[in-house]
């Protein structure tokens, strides 16, 4: 054995009899730190301050000023309340949502809306909000009619998922709207411009006309200002194009091939069921892995009998809901074509509810019986979800009389 | 700094991939179809823990398991009420949350049998 190995070996063995002696003192140990602590409950807590900052509950803002962007679209800058309690916003992933809370004479409903500013525009104060009136829009006729500079809106934190995540996705972004659906990209593209987002976006933006083009001034400068970060292409679907850089028709396959590294890029789409329809179906020929096409949530389905698989023997029926919501139990009116949380709604229930999309779990809620048609195209149910009947009332339609149990909105 | 808060998650996120990929030798960057990283800032957001704790805090020796232990029966303030979960008895960690409902059952049944409730 040489001298190392020897050195080694000497180890002093001690009694265990004080870790035994220790073990024995601890109870009595314990209740004289108790006896001397002091009763005064821990209030830092710099984990859920934080938190509260980065998901606030909700947020009270207040309109600034409205900007006309379009005959059909405004956009509203808005600050936050400080007279109810919101002194900042919260910061935001570029893409996310504010989902709205608003009074619609007595009806207390939700919508999500693309935050269309920068994430550093939060820090300096503001969010804004284009918004295009719909035909018919329950939301936004009320809104032309009542929103005014000084108008008080309430909202949730910034909620959603149609975000660029530099772990997934590629650093060529490939944006593809249609209409209104052109305001996430707007926050997208300020990002990339401010470096928050350090990517390259080409955006093919579909209109049905040249007056519908929302930012077309506002994305020019952005274009000639940062020409290797970002490229705006307009694809118009009406007959005569006078605009210099538009292409005709659809976002085609060989729209997308020709403007784009299509192998090596991400999608993001955001746009009516429509355009869905379509550009996924182009988008096809291309074999993309799943993870390279990203979709943004798209709201209340308006014409469910269109869905696939939607039962058109169902078309005309209404049925009986019965709502266990909180303490209360209620009995009401549904229509197969409306969506159930669209019921509650009408009914004052005020369901909780953000992405109206099936996505984000907000409504999630319990079917103690009954069947329902479920959006196939928005059904986010997990496997555990399946098997013990939960599912998303806002992209849910009834079949039969049914009952079901709802969280209550926080 | 809020501003801070999704750069930084990523950050970790990324160098735990690479770390994943070293130690296993599996190439998982780029299967990733969905990613979601959750922090202490996730946790307090959706269970209101203290400081964002995901099993219950970390015990200190003086509180451990142990003295918690030997304890129990003396620590009931109000009839009816266990207490359980990972603040319980056995302290944080899943599997202990798992035990500690356990034991609060047992009390519980235990209770109601002596009060001739159930048999």
């Amino acid at each position: 054995m040489n001298q190392e190995n020897e050195k080694d070996l000497d180890i002093t063995i001690k009694s265990t009899s004080r870790d035994l002696l220790a073990f024995m003192k601890l109870s009595a140990n314990r209740k004289k730190r108790f006896e001397k602590a002091s009763s005064e409950p821990i209030k830092s807590d710099p984990m859920n301050e934080l938190a509260a900052k980065l998901h606030p509950v909700r947020q009270f803002l207040k309109i600034e000023s409205i900007k006309d962007e379009t005959k059909t679209t405004k956009t509203f800058k808005l600050i936050p309340d400080k007279d109810l309690g919101t002194n900042e916003f919260a910061y935001f992933r570029p893409g996310q949502y504010l989902s709205l809370k608003v009074n619609v004479d007595g009806t207390e409903i939700t919508r999500p809306y693309s935050i269309a500013s920068s994430p550093y525009d939060s820090l300096k104060g503001f969010y804004e909000l284009t918004i295009r009136k719909e035909e018919n829009g329950f939301l936004t006729n009320y809104i032309w009619e009542n929103w005014k500079e000084g108008t008080h809106i309430e909202s949730s934190g910034p909620e959603g998922f149609f975000y660029f995540d530099r772990l997934k996705d590629s650093k060529q972004i490939v944006g593809i709207a249609g209409g209104s659906g052109i305001t996430p990209f707007r926050s997208i593209a300020k990002a990339i411009a401010e470096e928050i987002i350090d990517a390259k976006l080409t955006l093919l933006y579909g209109s049905s006309n040249e007056d519908d083009i929302i930012y077309y001034d506002e994305f020019k400068a952005l274009e000639e200002k940062y020409p290797e970060r970002l490229k705006i292409v307009y694809i118009l679907s009406c007959e005569v194009v006078s605009l210099e850089g538009c292409e005709q028709g659809f976002i085609t396959a060989d729209i997308i091939s020709k403007y784009s590294d299509v192998i090596n890029s991400s999608f993001f789409l955001c746009g009516p069921q429509i355009m869905y329809n379509f550009v996924e179906n182009e988008l096809k020929q291309f074999n993309l892995p799943i993870r390279r096409i990203r979709r943004e949530a798209f709201g209340e389905v308006k014409d469910v009998i269109k869905l696939p698989g939607f039962p058109q023997e169902f078309a005309e029926k209404s049925f009986k809901m019965t709502v266990h919501i909180g303490e209360m139990a209620k009995v009401i009116p549904t229509l197969a074509t409306e969506s159930l949380i669209v019921a509650m709604e009408r009914a004052n229930l005020a369901p909780p509810s953000k992405c109206r999309s099936g996505e984000c779990g907000f409504c999630r809620s319990q079917l103690l019986s009954g069947d329902v048609f479920i959006n196939p195209i928005s059904d986010w149910r997990r496997a555990a979800d399946k098997k013990f009947g939960y599912f998303h009332p806002c992209s849910s339609y009834p079949l039969s009389d049914i009952e079901i149990k709802v969280p209550k909105d926080k | 700094m809020p501003e801070d808060y999704f750069d930084l998650k990523t950050r970790i996120a990324d160098g735990l991939i690479d770390k994943f990929e070293k130690a296993t030798g599996a190439q998982i960057r780029d299967h990733i179809e969905e990613i979601e990283i959750a922090t202490p800032q996730t946790f307090s957001r959706f269970t209101g823990t203290y400081n964002g704790v995901i099993y219950g805090y970390e015990l200190e020796s003086w509180d451990s398991i142990v003295p918690r232990l030997q304890n129990m029966n003396d620590e009931k303030h109000i009839k009816g009420l266990e207490f359980c979960g990972g603040f319980g008895k056995r302290g944080h960690g899943y599997s202990s949350s798992l035990k500690d409902g356990e034991t609060a059952a047992l009390f519980t049944i235990q209770s109601l049998m002596k009060e001739g409730v159930i048999k």
